[in-house]
């Protein structure tokens, strides 16, 4: 799923969880976070991650695009659950229960928290460089998205990319993500003369609402 | 694929914090570097880069495994090594609020692509002023460096789960309790312990690194490939098109 797509849940959604402010849903992240390192047993951590589900249903959220994004870690995890040697039903619940409580509890907040919210509540702790790069990057995520599907559009449609010519394929895809890079480090030229043009001064700054 | 792919709450929170604290320091270091040499106008082209690692990422190859290039080296080429600290602290922390690779290993991820992205710089620049052939020098350089990274990636995963057991089992009994069984069960079968220990060494829940890196190699190997020739040809255009972007 695309980060545009989370951000469209995130910012239209209306479900009660979309009206709880971001620093409260960070802290109860960070909360889950700790519980689940610190959980002692496999029985505690079903009760979480039941708990979670819980309020998935009842949350009015797009459960199906939900459960699709917070399940895609168990593939790294089966990954890894592969190199164990004498492993048990109970070690391999216990690490998946783990992964799936701290993976539900992130797409929680990224389904339900505009990003640029949650940028404004970690700009308490992180430095402005980093919450300067991290809002510039989501803005420049916006522009560049529409400039690459429209690129990909314009490759399918004259038949650049086909598993016959596999080296040919990889060529043009190579050639469209360069040309791609050019128009992006053009965009990004424009974007901080706009920036600047408009009193940016290497600071971001957010509003109180 | 060189980043570590395991999700939060497997690996231990004594290597996760190293990892923040590691990356905490490039990133004073960076800072110090941005300040001191005026690169502030950069930000936007940080930020660019960033959003083209997260749009590359975010669109898994067909494969397997779902498999995905990060254009790490090439932003590596592009934006040097201290810069692209910083995009790639930027890309590992919007892709973890995504649950693509965890927030608890977005440090270990930065310094693992970090390491990959200076690797790859110091590599292509090695080999462009040598040969002057650009597509086998962007090729060599995101191959080897892509290698080292997902050495690097086992020896962190491996650092982190070679004692798996206390995972498993650290929530049997406690300290006490657990010293006073071990006494008693020495008392009355000092001699079967031996037997004993040997036999719960078989049935020790481990993490196997042979198979891990098999299966790490497996499934890489053809992606090391893939997003080496594809970096080439990305740098190959850029030169013949734009040749000051890359400051050779």
């Amino acid at each position: 799923m695309k980060i545009a797509d989370l951000d469209y849940y995130a910012t239209f959604g209306n479900s009660f969880l979309h009206k709880i402010p971001a620093k409260y849903k960070l802290i109860d992240a960070a909360i889950i976070l700790s519980a689940v390192f610190y959980a002692k047993n496999v029985y505690s951590l079903a009760i979480m991650y039941f708990l979670l589900m819980t309020y998935l249903v009842f949350s009015g959220l797009p459960r199906r695009n939900f459960l699709k994004v917070s399940l895609y870690p168990l593939i790294f995890t089966a990954m890894f659950l592969f190199s164990m040697e004498n492993l048990t039903y109970l070690t391999a619940f216990k690490v998946i229960l783990r992964v799936l409580c701290i993976s539900t509890t992130f797409i929680f907040l990224i389904f339900t928290t505009p990003y640029i919210q949650i940028f404004k509540a970690l700009s308490v702790f992180l430095p402005d460089i980093m919450i300067n790069i991290l809002f510039n990057t989501y803005r420049a995520l916006f522009i560049i998205n529409n400039t690459l599907d429209n690129l990909l559009t314009t490759v399918r449609l004259r038949g650049g990319i086909s598993i016959s010519r596999p080296v040919h394929s990889l060529k043009t895809i190579g050639n469209l993500v360069g040309f791609f890079v050019i128009k992006s480090i053009e965009t990004s030229e424009k974007m901080y003369e706009g920036l600047k043009l408009r009193g940016y001064s290497d600071k971001v700054f957010f509003s109180r609402d | 694929m060189s980043h570590i792919h395991i999700p939060d709450g497997i690996l231990p929170l004594w290597l996760w914090v190293l990892g923040y604290i590691l990356i905490g320091i490039c990133f004073i270091f960076g800072a110090f570097y941005i300040k001191k040499f005026q690169k502030q106008s950069k930000f936007p082209l940080i930020s660019i880069m960033a959003a083209l690692m997260i749009l590359t990422m975010s669109v898994p190859i067909p494969f397997p495994v779902p498999y995905h290039i990060n254009l790490a080296v090439l932003a590596g080429i592009i934006l040097g090594p201290i810069l692209s600290l910083f995009a790639i602290l930027t890309s590992n922390l919007l892709l973890a609020f995504t649950a693509h690779g965890g927030i608890t290993v977005v440090g270990l991820n930065t310094l693992v692509i970090s390491i990959e992205s200076l690797v790859g710089y110091l590599i292509f620049n090695f080999f462009y002023k040598k040969t002057d052939k650009i597509f086998f020098s962007a090729f060599t350089a995101t191959f080897l460096a892509l290698i080292i990274s997902t050495f690097l990636a086992i020896g962190i995963v491996y650092a982190g789960t070679h004692n798996f057991s206390s995972l498993s089992h650290h929530n049997c009994c406690n300290k006490e309790e657990h010293q006073e069984k071990i006494s008693i069960h020495n008392e009355k079968h000092v001699e079967s312990e031996l037997i004993e220990h040997h036999e719960h060494q078989d049935t020790e829940e481990k993490f196997n690194i042979k198979r891990f890196f098999a299966l790490m190699f497996m499934f890489g190997f053809i992606g090391w490939i893939l997003e080496a020739s594809l970096t080439g040809f990305i740098v190959s255009y850029i030169k013949k098109v734009k040749p000051d972007i890359l400051n050779l």
